[in-house]
């Protein structure tokens, strides 16, 4: 395989990864696709600044985790998902789809701080060092937030299911 | 149940440590059943987020994305690539090529890249003193291994390292100051580098491989990076690569006064 093919074959497993992460980050697969191209258009803007040697992949989640930020992109963002939820995950059993809308809604209770890191790790893109440089803050807070983060999403998981409404069957009595 | 557990624990679920601190974290969840249930529920955690992105991510790809995949991968190849390659000798066909190979296994030097070429006419010990002027010659703070008066009994060591006798190349002449000196750990041996600092600030490395008897014997070439240039040469004993930033004309003057000199 060419250089450039091979380059555009990354490429194109980064977006994807991206894309895996905006979903989580936006919980709305059109706000997803637009933050990603948004990144892209800012990386695109942008590769002069990427330095030969270093990687690109962490360069690129960089830009979006910055783009993501930004308070023009969170308040848009996330207002405009709101309304839709809880649409986004659809699976056939729906014990299971329950309990993964649950940790997408906890996920949305925590801080951006620790919600960014848990979320890094789950989908598997990335080491502990590479995310710390992706969001750009020291290997030693990366370890507290994600720490910090998953204790409180695990409160928060048992919380919303101590209030889920539980089903009550009456029976009448036949004399 | 301490921090330091929620941390190791947080690192073994995430693959993050080695097998002795692993043995450990799990060696203390045979015995915790409090620290059990945290790891089982941040196990699950963990894996109902993967899957609830997959059941999100079942959207045929975007096609105005994929415009920009490509574009950016215009831009990005733009800035990877030499943009000339200026070959002295014989193997001036083979400069384009090399140029670019040379180009992207700087990107994988010492695996820390997530992808490069594997092109098997790469001459090694060039990509691998590109990796090493990214990361020591570049660093004005970072200390060099020796310096000062100590580098005159550090070439005495790389020569018994290296296999062949290695001086650091006086370059007063044209400006340079040698500022310090370290020798590097390669696949195919040891790695002498010298770094200089020009009049202008601006910082150059010279490093020096053992020629293998089995490896041609490579005329001098320049191939241009984005922000750095690299010249490159064999003699019967040593391999050369001297690396630097912008100005080509100084590093093709630089080296082929060390050719002369040799």
């Amino acid at each position: 395989m060419g250089v450039r093919k091979e380059l555009e074959r990354s490429i194109h497993d980064y977006t994807t990864s991206l894309r895996r992460y905006a979903l989580v980050l936006t919980r709305n697969g059109d706000a997803a696709e637009d933050l990603v191209q948004e990144t892209l258009v800012k990386a695109i803007a942008a590769s002069e600044s990427w330095e030969p040697g270093t990687d690109l992949r962490v360069w690129m989640f960089r830009i979006m985790h910055n783009t993501h930020i930004s308070e023009r992109r969170r308040h848009q963002v996330r207002e405009q998902a709101k309304p839709m939820l809880p649409k986004p995950v659809d699976t056939t059993d729906p014990t299971i789809r329950i309990e993964l809308q649950q940790v997408l809604d906890a996920l949305d209770q925590l801080p951006e701080s620790q919600r960014q890191p848990i979320v890094l790790i789950a989908l598997k893109e990335m080491s502990y060092a590479e995310a710390a440089q992706a969001l750009d803050v020291p290997l030693g807070t990366f370890y507290s937030r994600i720490g910090r983060g998953r204790i409180a999403l695990r409160r928060i998981i048992d919380d919303i299911k101590s209030k889920r409404p539980k089903l009550i069957v009456c029976m009448e009595k036949h004399e | 149940m301490t921090e330091n557990i929620d941390t190791g624990m947080n690192a073994y679920l995430d693959g993050e440590i080695g097998p002795e601190e692993a043995a450990e974290i799990e060696a203390q969840l045979d015995v915790d059943p409090e620290a059990r249930a945290q790891f089982d529920a941040f196990l699950r955690q963990k894996a109902q987020i993967s899957e609830a992105v997959d059941a999100m991510d079942a959207k045929p790809q975007n096609l105005e994305t994929a415009r920009l995949e490509r574009r950016l991968a215009t831009a990005i190849h733009m800035r990877s690539t030499p943009r000339k390659v200026i070959a002295f000798g014989a193997w001036s066909r083979m400069g384009s090529q090399l140029a670019a190979t040379c180009a992207f296994m700087a990107f994988g030097w010492w695996g820390h890249a997530t992808w490069s070429s594997q092109a098997p006419s790469v001459p090694e010990y060039v990509a691998e003193a590109m990796g090493a002027h990214l990361v020591f010659a570049d660093d004005i703070l970072h200390p060099v291994e020796f310096s000062g008066e100590d580098i005159s009994g550090a070439t005495t060591w790389f020569s018994e390292k290296v296999g062949v006798s290695i001086n650091a190349p006086d370059l007063s002449d044209q400006g340079m100051k040698i500022v310090g000196t370290r020798l590097l750990g390669t696949r195919e041996g040891p790695l002498a580098q010298f770094i200089y600092e020009h009049n202008n600030g601006g910082r150059f490395s010279l490093t020096l491989h053992r020629h293998l008897a089995n490896q041609p014997i490579l005329p001098f070439e320049v191939v241009e990076y984005p922000n750095r240039t690299v010249a490159y040469w064999s003699t019967s004993d040593i391999d050369y690569a001297m690396i630097g930033a912008g100005d080509s004309t100084l590093i093709q003057t630089l080296a082929q006064r060390l050719g002369a000199k040799r």
